[in-house]
Order: C-alpha cells, then structure tokens, then sequence
C-alpha cells in the first residue's frame, strides 16, 4: 500500500514537472516569435495552409468517389444557390453605388481605374480562427501589411495583418470588436464589426437610409465595404441602428484579390 | 482517449470552428495532466492571431494560450485529488 502510494505520488511529481516544462516551453516559443518578428508564426502558417489544401483535396476526393453523393449534390445545390445570391446582392449593391454617384455629381471611386493588385487563393476557414481572420496564399513581397483584400465584387473584406512566409493573415473587416470609420448614405459612422462579415453603425435619425445602400470608407480609397441590410429606428430614440453586412459569404470565398492601401 | 483528444484538438485548431479545440483543451485539463493542451492553445494562437505590432493591445495577447495555461493549472487541485 505504502509502495502504491509512493508510485502515485512521484507519477504526480513528474506530471506536474512535464506540465510546468510545457508552460515555460510554451512562453519561450512566444517570446522567441515576438523577438524574431513572427518567424515561428509563418512557419505554423505555412504548416496550417497545408493541412487545409490536403484536407480540402481528401474531401473533394471523397466527393467525387460517390460514397457521399446524396450529401454532395444537396451540398452542391446549397453552395450554388448561395453563390447566386451573393452574386446578384453583389451587383445590386455596385449599382446602387454607381447610382449614387450619378446622382450625387461626386467621384466617390473610380472603378475603371483601380490599382494593379495580386489575386490569391484563401487557403484556410473563416470559421476556424477565434480573432476573424483567415490565410491566403499571397506573401511578401507581393503583400504587405496594410493592404487591402478585395472580394470579386470589389467589397474590401479585410486588410492583410501579416505578409511573412509563404502565407499572408488577412484580418477581416468587421472581425469583432474591430471598428472602421465609414459613410452611410453620406453621413459618417462609426462601423462596429460583429464578426462573419457583419456590423452595425448607429447614425441620426434623420439620416435617410435603407437597405441596400452601399457603405464605404474613404480611409481604403473609397472602396466600398458592404451593404445596408437592414435599418431599425425607434420614434423614441434620436438615432437609428444600421446593421451592415458583406455581400460576400465569406466561408465560401475561394479567391481573393489584394490592392495597395492606397 | 488522451491521444484521440489531442489530435481532434490539434486537427480542430486548423480547420474546425474555435469551440472544437476549446472543448478538447477542457476534457484534456480535467481527465490528465496535459501538456498537449498547452501546445493546442500555441497552435491556435501562432495560426491565426495578428502578430503583436500589428494589432491591438488586447488583439497582442495570446489568449488562448493564456487560457490553456490557466485551465490546466486552476484543474490541478481537481487532479491532485482524483487522481491516481
């Protein structure tokens, strides 16, 4: 019994040993990242990306098997129907904006003259990362921190936040708690994002907006950044809630397309 | 069991939504003394967050990390008196 007890006691020794060596190990990687300006990071990156094309590949491989061909074509169909219809709110919303612009005699943006840029394949899941961002396949010194990546509308859908390695961080646009100054239907606002390419402003009540106007920032050269969903206002409140969101399903973006900040 | 967690953890810090790999870091830190929780938390936070000069000062923080840490200590009491 006395043995027994004396076992467990030095396995609990060890244990705890082998845990504290993790939490030293673990505080050194970090500050050896922090003092090596994120080495450690593109290497786990450039690690990641490649777990996600081979597991992207499997699956797609799994697919075209046919052992999940009901799942598949339900899936196929679902994707598609999406797809079209962030394709068309997509072109809604650039026409609203292009009306806008008519109307108001002011060159918000020219789109004919846009900057040259870098088309990158995402290579990672929106959904998997905590802080709203998601890996692309551009890296430096095509990228650089700062720049903007663009949706094939033309939506700024996030900036790049690191351009080490063989893969670029892009951090999303609205990612929660993230705030970005823009102009809804004219008038500035302050854009608190929500995470999955939403966010909300708050702005006057006499302000005149809808659903489906265009929100843009001139901070990224007039670029728009999504749409007005929807519109709440209360005849007891001297303000409106303004719930904004991207036009593109960002879990189903495939390609991206990265511009100069300016 | 250990292992199974550990790579779901791992696999899920890369392509699953965050709630996967945090529900294997918990399960990981009340059954065993895991250092493998450790290194989960480091994956996600090397993988996905914003290098510390880009970002915000809250942003910078390794916060799953920081969790992983604290989770796996704040259950060693628990351990200590289950465990064998």
């Amino acid at each position: 019994m006395k043995e027994r007890f004396v076992f467990g006691s030095s396995n609990r020794t060890t244990g705890r040993r082998v845990l504290l060596f993790a939490t030293v190990a673990a505080v050194i990687v970090l500050a050896v990242d922090l003092s090596t300006h994120g080495t450690v990071r593109s290497f786990v990156r450039g690690l990641a990306s490649h777990v996600w094309v081979t597991g992207e590949t499997g699956a797609q491989s799994a697919q075209q098997s046919g052992f999940f061909a009901t799942h598949a074509k339900l899936a196929r169909d679902n994707a598609s129907l999406r797809a079209e219809l962030a394709q068309y709110t997509g072109q809604a919303g650039e026409n609203t904006e292009l009306r806008d612009e008519n109307a108001q005699l002011r060159a918000l943006v020219n789109l004919a003259a846009r900057a040259q840029g870098v088309a990158a394949a995402v290579v990672s899941s929106y959904l998997s990362s905590p802080y709203g961002t998601f890996l692309i396949s551009a890296h430096a010194p095509d990228v650089v921190s700062g720049d903007l990546v663009l949706s094939e509308d033309g939506f700024v859908v996030g900036k790049i936040a690191d351009a080490s390695g063989s893969t670029s961080l892009v951090d999303e646009i609205f990612a929660s708690d993230s705030t970005v100054e823009g102009l809804v239907s004219g008038s500035d606002a302050s854009i608190e994002g929500y995470g999955g390419g939403n966010a909300r402003a708050e702005l006057p009540r006499d302000v005149h907006v809808q659903a489906g106007d265009v929100v843009i920032v001139p901070a990224f050269g007039q670029r728009p950044v999504g749409i007005v969903g929807k519109v709440e206002a209360s005849a007891s409140s001297a303000s409106q809630k303004v719930y904004i969101r991207l036009p593109a399903n960002l879990s189903s973006l495939r390609y991206v397309y990265v511009v100069p900040a300016r | 069991m250990r292992l199974i967690l550990t790579i779901i953890g791992a696999l899920g810090a890369l392509v699953a939504p965050p709630w996967v790999p945090a529900v294997c870091i918990v399960f990981l830190a009340i059954r065993y003394r895991a250092w493998e929780a450790i290194v989960i938390g480091l994956l996600i936070d090397l993988t996905w967050q914003p290098a510390a000069d880009t970002a915000a000062l809250l942003h910078g923080l390794p916060l799953f990390t920081l969790a992983c840490i604290v989770v796996v200590w704040a259950f060693e009491p628990l351990r200590s008196q289950f465990l064998r």
